[in-house]
């Protein structure tokens, strides 16, 4: 008889353990699942874009969608994601702060049974998020680098600021222009300065690189928030007309500045498809669907004064 | 004895699920894949594509005559002929053909493709470098998905860039090349949606000018030979 009940009290421990692993909180009924929104930084207009495209999309899709500002911190972000973990959060679209820093995060995120949905920047790591929609940086400096060489004649000497160290989009963006530039031995690299992707940390370096290098003829920015710093050092020093100037992201400030010819050139990333993207890949994940690709490069499209009338800010006017 | 058989039967189901949820079971293949891409040397991916992946991909291209009188005269049926990396208005293309040389440049040569128009098309890049990815995309033989971060994916086509100069266009220069020499060739394009939406390949770009500049398909070289 003790051996029986023994044995149904296994047979119940293990059911029970079963049914434990397979259960997920489910939200009560009327309350709404809920997606988070984590951004590297809110403190850049670009990113801004981001999450309020991630998040209306979201909501449009059904979803509460809380916001999660990571302050350009690797420690700010992987407490956001206990924060998101305990919450009981249904999905995250996430703008990492760091491509390596930033897996262990998404991976606790996989073990507690959350999906992760890279945007814009990606995490140096496959099978941990489920899905990364990304910029094509590499190509989009590709074509920025053989402009740059029309404008520059093949000759002249440049400095270039480069953005965070460690996110990929950094080496990515300046890979992708040198792949082009570096084959020019006329055109020579008389400073390299990372500024953050940060507009006044860019004016202060591009302010120094200038008294170092008064006869520079273009700076190539890692991002448009250090190309429109760079633009006001040279507007202070008088030389923005001599200096040719050169960004990355399509921000609303640059597209004017191109417009009005003070900046030369762009490269147009799209926040507002890739937050789409991830918000409805989330969607569909919540909903069974299993087969994404690891990696959806977003194409990057070159924007100067021959063809801005296609742009607005963060993307094409239709 | 049956219920005894019941109790065991409904155990050991159970415990293969907690054992089965706590596995994971994946294609041999993709842990293979992974594993290369784990110890990635661009140069030896690049040279395994070039010499044993992509022959087979060069056997039979798309023409070139008709890929650009697509172009010009009807783009979305020549989208649907090109493959796209992820989401993008630029497409990339295999294609081959004949022409006769126009003209010898230093970014490469001008070349006619088209039997009715002795004007250029295309211009075969063989100057000194090779940028962008048109040959890593249009051979539609590597998935970005299967690399860990994208700066490998991307300086596997760096690599591959450098294997086709010192291998197709370094070769090819050291012969004397003449205006109106016929050639053959094997290439990759990389076009854009509205590449032909205000002056057709092969059409003069600015009419201010009687002798071009011309609006060309620039193609990346993979073989090349003089007729």
């Amino acid at each position: 008889m003790a051996k029986k009940c023994f044995a149904w009290v296994v047979v119940l421990f293990i059911v029970l353990l079963t049914i434990g692993c397979g259960h997920r909180e489910q939200p009560a009924q009327g309350q709404k699942k809920k997606m988070a929104v984590v951004i590297s930084t809110l403190n850049n207009p670009w990113f801004v874009v981001l999450k309020d495209a991630a998040k209306a999309r979201a909501e449009e899709l059904g979803y509460q969608a809380d916001v999660f500002d990571s302050q350009n911190s690797p420690a700010t972000e992987a407490s956001h994601f206990d924060t998101i973990i305990d919450g009981k959060y249904a999905a995250i679209l996430f703008n990492p702060t760091d491509a390596q820093g930033s897996i262990a995060s998404v991976q606790r995120a996989k073990d507690a049974g959350i999906p992760t949905f890279c945007m814009d920047r990606e995490i140096s790591a496959s099978g941990v998020a489920v899905s990364q929609i990304l910029s094509d940086n590499f190509s989009g400096c590709v074509a920025l680098g053989q402009y740059f060489v029309r404008k520059l004649g093949e000759t002249g000497t440049y400095v270039e600021l480069l953005g965070l160290l460690g996110d990929n989009n950094t080496k990515n963006r300046s890979d992708g222009f040198h792949s082009v530039v570096d084959n020019y031995p006329g055109l020579k690299m008389v400073g390299q300065q990372t500024a953050d992707f940060d507009r006044t940390k860019a004016m202060e370096v591009m302010e120094s690189l200038l008294q170092a290098h008064p006869d520079v003829n273009a700076v190539f920015c890692g991002n448009d928030a250090m190309a429109m710093g760079a633009h006001r050092a040279l507007v202070a020093a008088g030389k923005d007309t001599q200096v040719m100037v050169f960004g990355f992201d399509g921000a609303k400030d640059v597209v004017e500045e191109i417009r009005a010819g003070r900046i030369v050139a762009t490269g147009m990333q799209f926040p507002k498809t890739m937050a789409k993207m991830a918000a409805e890949s989330a969607d569909q994940y919540l909903k069974g669907k299993r087969d994404f690709p690891q990696k959806v490069p977003v194409a990057v499209e070159l924007v100067n004064a021959e063809n801005i009338a296609k742009y607005t800010a963060y993307g094409r006017s239709e | 004895m049956k219920r005894k058989h019941l109790v065991y039967i409904i155990g050991i189901a159970a415990l293969a699920l907690v054992v089965g949820r706590s596995l994971e079971f994946r294609r041999l293949d993709d842990k293979r894949a992974e594993e290369r891409t784990a110890r990635f040397s661009p140069a030896e991916y690049a040279r395994d594509f070039w010499d044993n992946r992509l022959p087979a991909a060069l056997d039979h291209p798309p023409a070139a005559d008709e890929l650009i009188r697509l172009f010009n005269t009807d783009m979305k049926a020549a989208i649907a002929k090109g493959k796209t990396l992820g989401q993008s208005r630029v497409h990339a293309y295999l294609l081959g053909g004949r022409g006769r040389i126009v003209a010898v440049e230093k970014e490469g040569l001008l070349v006619s493709v088209l039997a009715d128009d002795p004007n250029p098309e295309v211009l075969l890049c063989t100057g000194a470098y090779i940028a962008g990815n048109a040959l890593r995309d249009a051979s539609g033989l590597v998935d970005v998905s299967s690399f860990s971060d994208t700066m490998k994916f991307n300086r596997l086509s760096a690599e591959i860039n450098r294997l086709v100069v010192q291998e197709v266009i370094a070769p090819f220069l050291s012969r004397t090349l003449q205006v109106g020499m016929s050639m053959r060739f094997v290439g990759a394009a990389e076009v854009a949606e509205d590449a032909t939406e205000k002056t057709p390949f092969g059409g003069r770009a600015g009419l201010e000018q009687s002798h071009g500049p011309w609006h060309l398909l620039s193609v990346v070289p993979i073989r090349l030979e003089v007729e």
